[in-house]
């Protein structure tokens, strides 16, 4: 027994170091352990009030960009309302000014940290359930689709971005249209796949990409970004196209994330069809 | 100051300089700026190597409660405080009487850099793997020989704000 203490002792310098080093390993290995940290520690008190701080600071820096965005989406916007007033003036009563059909509400939040895990990117927003978000709510910013969000808590959220393997996004591309899936590679910073489109499907290089009705997250017709490259791999049926993403995440700010009143309820209503057949 | 206020002194500053003033800056958008490492690498032979090692630990492990990477810099940091003794054996840095910190003037250029650049190599190394895996490619490496090279830079920058005085520590 004295001989053990003894050679503890002696090597306590590489116990320590070994014990402490498997501590680190548990916590950096087990899933489950980050995400109630990670969770935790984009929302709790003191990280989450350091980072909107710096935040705050950062978006200082980059205010020039921003006011050049703003401007762009202002000039975009006022040629919106112009052309909106000229078909209203053209055909008055056919148009539906009443826009509570879609029972969406944009909440808008600000970016106040981004994290990478194995490539994946995760922001944190300074909302959270007490502004009304709810997790698997779509988030846009005004040049395109970000992500949805994961975990939210009082005043937080964690937003699993676009740029994340286990991102699928329903969206669809050329005049048809044609439906596909936008999915992401790993390090493909600033770009998405666009799969399942056909061979035969009529798509160019340049082609807008949004997303469509069927997607759960995102409004009709939210915009996502042009096709960069479009590959056609032998004995392959379908094109390998590459979207650059209009909104790049990492200049990202602002953002706005859209609560469907009514996604519950649908919901419930397609796991019906699960439940029964 | 003495000696064991010391520890406590550069652990606080340099866990306040990472996380308020270097985890913001990304320069290019990509290189992150690690000034924490200087942490284990400030202190010589004479300095109390456990302290060093667990100080290096919870160092680490705040910088991860940070930035989303709970595991992550506190693993790396220890591994770089464990093996600090052995490099420091290697280099053959000889201590000038009881001071527990290395005076990095007294040494050549090439002494420092090649140490510091060997260290923030390691760390950087442990990083990746640890965080990729079997996914790490040449993209991942090439920002690690990025990371290092400008950390580097503002490291040797940082520590000359620790080189003691003549008769100090």
């Amino acid at each position: 027994m004295q001989n053990l203490v003894h050679f503890i002792l002696k090597y306590r310098f590489t116990f320590l170091f070994i014990v402490l080093q498997l501590v680190a390993w548990w916590l950096w290995f087990s899933q489950h352990v980050f995400y109630s940290y990670a969770f935790s520690n984009g929302t709790n008190a003191i990280v989450g009030t350091v980072s909107e701080q710096q935040a705050t600071l950062d978006s200082y820096w980059s205010l020039d960009k921003q006011n050049a965005d703003l401007a762009s989406e202002n000039l975009r916007l006022q040629a919106e309302i112009l052309s909106l007033k000229h078909q209203l003036f053209e055909q008055t009563d056919q148009i539906d000014l009443h826009s509570s059909e879609t029972n969406t509400t944009f909440i808008k939040a600000k970016v106040i940290g981004q994290t990478k895990r194995q490539g994946n990117l995760y922001l944190t927003l300074n909302k959270g359930t007490a502004d009304g978000i709810s997790e698997e709510a779509g988030v846009l910013s005004p040049k395109g689709i970000v992500g949805r969000t994961l975990y939210v808590s009082e005043h937080y959220s964690l937003v699993m971005s676009v740029q994340h393997q286990r991102s699928h996004i329903n969206v669809e591309v050329g005049s048809k249209p044609w439906i596909g899936t936008l999915e992401w590679e790993l390090d493909a910073t600033g770009y998405c796949s666009l799969r399942s489109i056909n061979q035969y499907a009529q798509v160019d290089i340049g082609d807008s990409v949004f997303t469509n009705p069927y997607s759960t997250y995102f409004p009709d017709q939210s915009f996502v970004g042009t096709v960069e490259t479009i590959a056609l791999k032998e004995q392959d049926q379908f094109f390998t196209i590459q979207v650059k993403l209009n909104q790049q995440l990492n200049e990202l700010r602002h953002v706005y994330v859209i609560q469907n009143a009514l996604k519950s309820e649908m919901q419930t209503l397609e796991n019906q069809i699960i439940d029964e057949y | 100051m003495n000696t064991s206020r010391f520890y406590f002194f550069s652990f606080l500053v340099l866990f306040l300089a990472q996380v308020l003033l270097f985890r913001p800056v990304q320069l290019w958008g990509e290189v992150h700026l690690l000034v924490y490492i200087l942490f284990p690498l400030l202190f010589n032979q004479n300095a109390n190597k456990i302290l060093v090692l667990f100080l290096s630990f919870a160092l680490g492990l705040l910088i991860d409660l940070f930035s989303n990477t709970i595991g992550l810099h506190s693993s790396a940091l220890l591994f770089i405080a464990f093996i600090r003794p052995t490099v420091l054996a290697f280099f053959r840095f000889k201590p000038n009487g009881s001071q527990i910190l290395i005076r990095f003037s007294e040494l050549t250029f090439y002494q420092v850099i090649s140490y510091l650049f060997l260290m923030i190599c390691i760390h950087q190394i442990y990083i990746l793997i640890l965080n990729h895996g079997s996914q790490l490619s040449g993209i991942h490496l090439l920002s690690g020989l990025k990371n290092s090279l400008f950390s580097l830079l503002t490291i040797r920058v940082v520590a000359y704000l620790f080189e003691p005085k003549k008769n100090s520590y």
